[in-house]
């Protein structure tokens, strides 16, 4: 069994082992090299979409879908990994996966007027990002930063869609939010995140492009090491 | 002889009356089986003959090279194995019947005058299977006609006519997939409606010349052929406080492919459609409305109620390829 100071022996070994690795042998940065560079946590949320499929008519009425937008809670969950290469700077992995339902309306002028088809059918969207984080670490431990970087989408329908067996599409994620670490306990925090994401392509009625819109706010933990 | 066993069916009419899925001829037999019409595979391809007087506006050569184009349409469908061959001029009359030969041809008749019929097409049967042993279609040469490939102002365009009245010939009934829109005076079929819908085309158009896959799944129905592997169907009750509702139309719409099929609910108020892609369906169940009228589509004016709203499935209705979705129920309301 190691001891609780070799354990500590081997983590500042391992820092310090990072520290030059990515150059950063000065008096300020000697500093930061006890801090803790890696963070990993997990979330859930709620997201709000923007997201039209578009319009599909026959002779009898024409059709308009859209996305609902998901309430907090487990339908929507994910987890951050993060390295930060400076107190104030930092790069960011995440991935989410977020349970979507699709709506639709129905427009029928001549007879049944305007009907709601609600949760018709839903979807899987999988997310992940890669993102630079600007941060500023107050002195009580809280950090608030803001973020922009990339997004890859994939939706998959939750039932067979005739043309249609996944989407993918790229997109541009930018966002804050706050992370506070407790005082006591340096290496675990809570954090707070708003993040907007624009996507150049979504699932929609045929041969019709759609640009979804996600507004994501989440709440999670997260831990350092 | 057979003869005994054979009789002469329903007349089928395509009306140019300015005045709603796929559905197949369809009748009871003496034991009681319900039984459609269609062509057994010993009388393919099925031969046709083109009476040999000509209407006022073009030649008999034209309209055999129409005629021909109507039927290569439907013999185009992929999902359908129909054949059909050309055999000649004839001088017998269509709607001669045990004369042996399939005519369709041009008549003048007195009493089709200010009907707004412009053709029909009836058959000799074989009661107890519904299979065809012949069948004529006759086109009303009082009618101003067009064979223009590109229409003609003024004039119905012939090749949608007899596309129309092929499908009859094939053995589908008139769908109630179209739509006629009230202008003044008159009601105008807009363009998306099924081939088999019981009025034409306004004069000038060849909207007509297209099939819909609501032509298309009911031919291959009667004539499967190919795989049908991705179709799926759905079926289920329409009712009526509480009780079956028989003659109403329930359109089946899939957003993602803008494919709409229909069908008509039989005596329990109950139906069932093929042929659909996967994905959510929109299930819509209308009342037929004027300007046709249920013996439009083979069913009793007396007995079909009427007095009802359209009425959408408001709960999911979704289909997966090779499966069928049960119970897509809906209750209409007065």
């Amino acid at each position: 069994m190691r001891s609780r100071w070799q354990a500590r022996l081997g983590r500042k070994c391992l820092v310090l082992a990072i520290g030059v690795a990515w150059g950063l042998p000065d008096a300020a940065e000697a500093q930061f090299t006890r801090y803790r560079r890696f963070e990993a946590g997990a979330f859930l949320g709620s997201m709000s979409i923007d997201h039209d499929l578009g319009t599909a008519s026959n002779v009898f009425f024409m059709t308009t879908g859209r996305s609902d937008d998901i309430p907090f809670g487990t339908d929507f969950f994910g987890a951050r990994f993060s390295y930060d290469f400076s107190p104030n700077l930092a790069a960011e992995a995440t991935y989410s996966r977020a349970r979507q339902t699709f709506s639709l309306d129905v427009v029928d002028d001549l007879d049944a007027g305007d009907v709601m088809l609600g949760e018709q059918f839903e979807a899987t969207q999988q997310n992940v990002g890669g993102n630079l984080v600007v941060q500023f670490p107050l002195e009580f431990g809280l950090i608030p930063y803001g973020t922009i970087g990339f997004a890859w989408v994939r939706t998959d329908p939750g039932s067979e869609i005739a043309g249609f067996t996944s989407e993918s599409s790229d997109g541009l994620n930018f966002g804050g939010g706050a992370k506070y670490f407790f005082p006591g306990a340096p290496w675990v925090g809570a954090r707070f995140d708003l993040r907007y994401q624009f996507l150049s392509e979504g699932l929609a009625f045929a041969d019709q492009l759609v640009e979804p819109r996600n507004t994501e706010v989440t709440i999670g933990v997260a831990f350092r090491f | 002889m057979r003869l005994h066993s054979i009789l002469i069916a329903t007349l089928l009419l395509a009306s140019a009356r300015d005045g709603a899925a796929y559905k197949l001829i369809e009748y009871t037999n003496a034991n009681g089986q319900l039984r459609h019409l269609f062509w057994g595979p010993e009388n393919l391809p099925v031969s046709w003959f083109f009476y040999n007087v000509p209407p006022d506006d073009f030649s008999v050569d034209v309209a055999i090279s129409r005629t021909q184009v109507a039927f290569d349409t439907w013999e185009a469908v992929e999902t359908a194995s129909i054949t059909f061959q050309f055999s000649g001029q004839t001088n017998a009359e269509p709607f001669v019947f045990f004369d042996s030969i399939n005519t369709l041809g041009f008549i003048t008749d007195p009493s089709l005058q200010g009907t707004g019929i412009l053709g029909a097409t009836n058959f000799i049967i074989f009661t107890f299977t519904g299979e065809i042993a012949e069948a004529d279609i006759f086109f009303n040469a009082d009618v101003p006609w067009s064979a223009s490939p590109d229409g003609q102002a003024g004039r119905f365009d012939y090749e949608s006519t007899a596309l129309h009245e092929i499908g009859h010939f094939l053995g589908l009934d008139h769908s109630g997939l179209g739509f006629m829109e009230s202008r003044p005076q008159r009601f105008v079929l807009l363009e998306g409606s099924a081939v088999m819908y019981p009025f034409a085309y306004p004069p000038g158009s060849t909207g007509g010349r297209t099939l819909t896959l609501d032509d298309v799944i009911g031919v291959s129905l009667i004539y499967p052929a190919g795989a049908s592997a991705g179709r799926a169907s759905l079926s289920g009750t329409v009712t009526k406080d509480g009780d079956g509702l028989e003659g109403a139309h329930v359109t089946l719409f899939n957003p993602f492919t803008e494919e709409l099929i229909g069908a008509f609910t039989d005596g329990g108020g109950n139906y069932r459609v093929e042929g659909l892609s996967p994905g959510p369906i929109i299930v819509r169940v209308h009342p037929i409305a004027e300007p046709t009228s249920p013996s439009d589509f083979g069913l009793d004016d007396f007995l079909i109620d009427l007095d009802w709203s359209v009425t959408f499935h408001e709960g999911r209705a979704e289909v997966t390829a090779g499966s069928n979705t049960p119970d897509i129920d809906v209750e209409v309301m007065p």
